[in-house]
């Protein structure tokens, strides 16, 4: 086994000029091998991608889209690094429809106005793709439509992995699990609307399972929106050492086995979310959204953790490292896809706060 | 415009994806479209892998051809994937494809040299179909011969896909 590494350059000089004809080799060419794509310049790619080839067995033979390294993003959008900007009009920036398939360091963009209803930055979908992975990435719109950061589309995909990865803009859900999957949710950050009371950052309406770690739920919208929304009978919600900042809400019909929330309301722990919260009103308004203060020691997500180290769902995932690269101590772990340090950590957390505040007010 | 296609079937990877088998490229498809002066990359033309001091027999892509159709204008909707309303949910993986039957009988033979570019005149660009229903590619000019027309692909429009499934 082998890993094939490919550069993708869009104005030429590397192996491939568009990350489809680099995805089209991949499954014409046979062999059990990793087969990386690594988007090496500082380009938008204006794509949609369907990740469907023929290599998908395990860890060790699988299709892997990425940054080279020196594109990779440092845990802040925008900031000038290669990235897919899709401006179309299909459903997804990236289709995951192959066992194993896998994502990682790559910022995902859906330009306002790109996208339409029910639209997605990644789509999972197929019959029998198990294992696929996304780690470290950002997926973000400011689309006023009703889209899903992440969606498990149809298909009996059975288990899910997403790790580090920053979800914001979307206004329907930031991850939808449409069929009876067991995602892994791992030092995420999702923040969206969540634009009706049937809606969820995380959200399932079949027999899906969250198992959900060190996670910030952050919804926009405390009077509709929900942090969970799952509304099978037979859905189960798992997990610890999350934060939720929204004024309720807690919704699952199956089973809750969630606990030691840290409420940001308060500041404390609580063994279920309380029912006043804090949340955020806009993205503007960061007055309200004290969930990443200047003041570190202060920060509900600061410290209050559950070190995964070793314990990570897929062999690929790596939860000593934060999504900008700082090192995670296996105690005094932070909540969410930062880990704090003097230089670079919550500082950057802020810092994407306030890129993100400057792009609404642009809008 | 440049369209980077496959002159070969997907390998399979031994499962059951239905009748329609949705989710390959098969022959022909339109993996991309790209602009006139589009630089290929290495492993995507024989002349730019041969131009960066490679053996002509190394080349790793035999399945790809590039079907040059100078002054069209592209059409990004070309290198999107089928849509999802339509076919069926999750559609195929490639929208249009080349018919080789539209091609002059060299130009189909010379399109399955490995990594080849087979240039073709406007005039032979309706063998750039539409595979869910063999329509062939819009007109980008006018009536009047003149007037540059938006070409009019609805693949995927937002109206289309509806409310959640």
């Amino acid at each position: 086994m082998a890993t094939v590494t490919k550069s993708i350059q869009q104005g030429g000089g590397g192996d491939y000029t568009t990350i489809a004809s680099w995805e089209s080799a991949t499954n014409l060419n046979s062999g059990a091998d990793i087969w990386k794509g690594e988007i090496d310049d500082a380009n938008d790619y204006d794509e949609t991608i369907s990740l469907a080839g023929n290599h998908g067995t395990g860890t060790s033979s699988h299709v892997w889209l990425t940054t080279g390294s020196t594109q990779r993003h440092d845990g802040l959008a925008n900031n000038g690094n290669g990235r897919i900007a899709f401006n179309g009009t299909a459903a997804f920036a990236i289709r995951q429809q192959e066992d194993w398939a896998m994502v990682s360091h790559l910022e995902i963009h859906r330009p306002a106005g790109s996208a339409g209803n029910n639209d997605n930055g990644i789509r999972f979908a197929t019959a029998g793709s198990n294992d696929m992975l996304v780690s470290h990435c950002i997926i973000w719109t400011l689309d006023a439509a009703g889209m899903n950061g992440l969606q498990v589309n149809s298909g009996s995909i059975t288990n899910l992995r997403i790790d580090h990865t920053v979800i914001y803009g979307f206004q329907r859900n930031g991850i939808n699990l449409d069929v009876a999957v067991t995602a892994d949710v791992d030092h995420c950050f999702v923040t969206g609307t969540a634009d009706s009371s049937t809606e969820g950052n995380l959200y399932s309406d079949s027999a899906a399972t969250f198992n959900v770690y060190n996670t910030i739920i952050a919804s926009t919208d405390g009077a509709s929106g929900n942090e969970v929304y799952m509304s099978n009978a037979s859905s189960v919600l798992n997990g610890s050492h999350n934060v939720r900042t929204g004024s309720a809400e807690i919704s699952v019909s199956g089973t809750d086995n969630a606990t030691n929330w840290q409420d940001a309301s308060d500041g404390t722990t609580d063994s279920a979310p309380g029912t006043a919260g804090v949340y955020v009103t806009d993205y503007t308004g960061l007055s309200t959204f004290n969930l990443l203060p200047i003041d570190h020691a202060n920060n509900v997500a600061s410290g209050n953790g559950t070190n995964r180290q070793g314990s990570e769902p897929d062999a690929r995932q790596d939860f000593s490292v934060d999504i900008a690269g700082n090192a995670r101590p296996t105690s005094g772990v932070d909540i969410g896809a930062w880990q704090f340090t003097s230089s670079g950590g919550s500082a950057a957390a802020l810092h994407y706060h306030r890129q993100m505040t400057a792009r609404i007010n642009s809008q | 415009m440049r369209l980077l296609i496959t002159t070969a079937d997907q390998i399979g990877d031994g499962q059951d994806r239905g009748p329609e088998d949705t989710e390959r490229y098969k022959a022909w498809d339109v993996i991309t479209v790209l602009p006139d002066d589009h630089v290929f990359g290495r492993e995507e033309t024989m002349e730019a892998w041969v131009a960066a001091g490679n053996r002509a027999a190394d080349f790793p892509n035999g399945h790809f051809t590039v079907i040059d159709i100078p002054n069209e204008p592209p059409d990004r909707n070309l290198s999107d994937p089928e849509p999802d309303p339509g076919v069926r949910a999750e559609g195929r993986k490639a929208a249009w494809a080349i018919d080789p039957s539209l091609l002059t009988a060299k130009q189909a033979t010379d399109a399955l040299e490995p990594g080849a570019i087979v240039s073709i005149a406007r005039g032979r660009r309706n063998a750039v179909r539409r595979k869910r229903d063999n329509a062939a590619l819009p007109p980008t000019i006018s009536n009047d011969g003149n007037t540059p027309v938006r070409p009019e692909i609805t693949t995927n429009s937002r109206a289309a896909r509806g409310p959640r499934p």
